[in-house]
């Protein structure tokens, strides 16, 4: 029951600190550049997200066994679309001013590499708990490097917290930080800092990616030579 | 081809999952679509309840055979009037001036407000000015009177007001009195004098045309063609921050862009500095290459040289650059610039 009960809280906090989608697995780059210029943004756009992977990983995990291998990509895509769209319903409906400032990056979650990438991954081989939980770890992952790459380039870039002005900072704040160069800078620095913290804790690094963690291992057969290179290395 | 079960099993489950997903789609926004409605009109309300406080918007009626300025027109559910919005280019800076104005039933404005601005000068008594148009009818927004040192913010905004009142019925298009400009020009002359003066500068000339030319700088009010003779005649407006009053001019231009005359209307003299005949002069016989060679006014070279630079950038519109010349010189760089390349690589690869 003990070893049971770490699993499940291995496999949630996994996808926060060991296995981060954005700052270790490096996806979903473009929602984490373009909606952390404010701390508001962030955290819509990191629910948003979350709520989406959470959902599309139950039905599929749930789905795992009817879906037939060679439309599994399309059903996916057709599911995550769902819910992207009923949460853009919902939140134009209660939270119009959020819906305007996600804009176009809302519709983006469809596409997102980490949602595609974790029913592909993770939910279309477990139950559906165990996709439940790797969809809430993933997706807290998700909201807290948005929420720290947002609270570094709006405080420092803009002078704000949650858009009330730090009286302060307005002479020292740094405006490219909210610009996009700032925030490759601010997001290779973060990259770099949880891969010092993480190297001695059994942080996923790229030498380990091998064909089984890949998405696409079963159509190219472990032709792309990646193991074939590692080996030689 | 036989359709087997392995064959058809993966088109079914997918157009299953496709069917059961537009349904769950189907159903939230059975839901949500009324409250959808809802915050579309509270958006548009909320811009709009500034002028007109108890109101409920939707959207925009028709703007079909409205005045240029007007860019919507919203309908009061609650019984109200309407309010408008508009957007007028006759600024002192050429650039937009947005205000949004209601009206209520009886033709009476309930409040007016400028709602984006880029002009320079004199906001605040501007805004002052469209303030005080509220509880005005059509005759009121008429009689107002303009701001002395703002006459064209002042007067782009009563002219927009001016348009309201006339989408909705309650005032004329009333072009007879308009200002000799409908670019809130200085009203030295009227219309018809402003016209029969550029006439007379062009010899023989019966009628003139007025053309509407695209990209003119905004001190060109006005641009009139002799259809026979291909001549310009450009109705120029310039001002100088530290004076009152406008400069106003007509400039004849030959067909070929060279000026034959210059008829000044008003000269600022705000500063007692009146223009010279050598200044009229040496405008003559000069185009837009040289145009900016004239000779100004001692202690007043300011207000010259802007006039100057006036007809300068008209003159730049009126006959730009024909393409091939830029097409030519573009060939040409790039002609230059790859044979000194080529001749690089060729000396360090032996290429």
């Amino acid at each position: 029951m003990k070893k049971m009960k770490n699993k499940k809280l291995g496999i949630l906090l996994s996808g926060i600190i060991a296995e981060n989608p954005v700052l270790i697995l490096v996806l979903g780059t473009c929602p984490t550049l373009a909606t952390t210029t404010s701390l508001v943004s962030a955290l819509s756009m990191g629910v948003a997200a979350m709520l989406v992977l959470i959902c599309s990983n139950a039905v599929i995990s749930l789905l795992r066994k009817v879906i037939p291998d060679t439309v599994r990509i399309p059903c996916y895509i057709v599911v995550i679309a769902g819910f992207v769209t009923a949460v853009q319903l919902l939140l134009q409906a209660c939270l119009p001013d959020i819906y305007d400032m996600l804009g176009v990056y809302l519709a983006l979650i469809v596409v997102n590499c980490i949602i595609l990438g974790r029913a592909e991954m993770f939910a279309r081989k477990n139950p559906v708990l165990d996709s439940v939980l790797d969809g809430l770890g993933m997706g807290l992952g998700f909201l807290v490097a948005l929420l720290l790459m947002a609270l570094i380039r709006e405080v420092l870039g803009a002078g704000a917290f949650f858009g009330t002005p730090i009286p302060f900072m307005e002479k020292v704040k740094i405006p490219i930080l909210v610009q996009a160069p700032g925030g490759y800078l601010v997001f290779g620095l973060m990259i770099a800092l949880m891969n010092k913290l993480t190297e001695k804790k059994g942080g996923v690094k790229k030498k380990h990616f091998r064909c089984e963690g890949c998405p696409s291992a079963a159509a190219c057969l472990g032709e792309c030579g990646t193991e074939k290179k590692e080996d030689a290395q | 081809m036989k359709i087997t079960k392995e064959r058809a099993m993966p088109a079914v489950v997918l157009g299953v999952i496709c069917l059961a997903v537009a349904l769950v789609i189907a159903v939230v926004n059975l839901f949500t679509a009324p409250e959808i409605e809802r915050a579309k009109k509270e958006a548009i309300s909320e811009s709009l309840r500034i002028v007109m406080p108890n109101g409920l918007f939707g959207e925009s009626m028709p703007l079909d055979g409205m005045p240029e300025t007007v860019t919507g027109i919203y309908k009061d559910e609650n019984g109200g009037g309407h309010v408008v919005t508009l957007s007028t280019t006759k600024g002192y800076t050429g650039k937009p001036i947005a205000l949004t104005v209601g009206v209520d039933n009886d033709g009476k404005i309930t409040g007016a407000v400028i709602t984006a601005t880029e002009e320079t000068k004199d906001t605040d008594k501007v805004a002052d000015l469209v303030a005080g148009f509220k509880d005005k009818d059509a005759a009121g927004v008429d009689g107002t009177a303009l701001i002395s040192g703002a006459t064209y913010s002042s007067r782009a905004v009563k002219n927009a007001v001016h348009d309201a009142l006339v989408a909705l019925g309650y005032a004329k298009a009333d072009t007879e009195n308009a200002p000799a400009t409908d670019n809130g020009g200085v009203p030295t002359l009227s219309r018809d004098e402003l016209y029969a003066r550029a006439l007379a500068m062009v010899e023989g000339a019966t009628a003139l045309t007025r053309v509407s030319v695209e990209g003119l700088p905004a001190t060109a009010k006005a641009v009139y063609r002799d259809e026979a003779s291909g001549a310009y005649v450009l109705y120029l407006v310039t001002r100088t921050d530290w004076v009152p009053t406008e400069t106003e001019g007509l400039v004849l231009v030959s067909k070929n862009g060279t000026i034959e005359k210059v008829d000044m209307i008003n000269w600022v003299v705000g500063h007692g500095v009146d223009y010279t005949p050598e200044y009229i002069q040496s405008f003559i016989g000069k185009n837009k290459e040289t145009v900016g060679h004239v000779e100004l006014v001692a202690e007043a070279t300011r207000t010259a040289d802007n006039f100057a630079t006036a007809v300068d950038g008209t003159l730049e519109v009126l006959f730009p650059v024909p393409t091939y010349r830029y097409v030519g010189l573009t060939a040409l760089t790039l002609v230059v610039i790859l044979a000194a390349v080529g001749i690089v690589l060729k000396k360090r690869r032996g290429f």
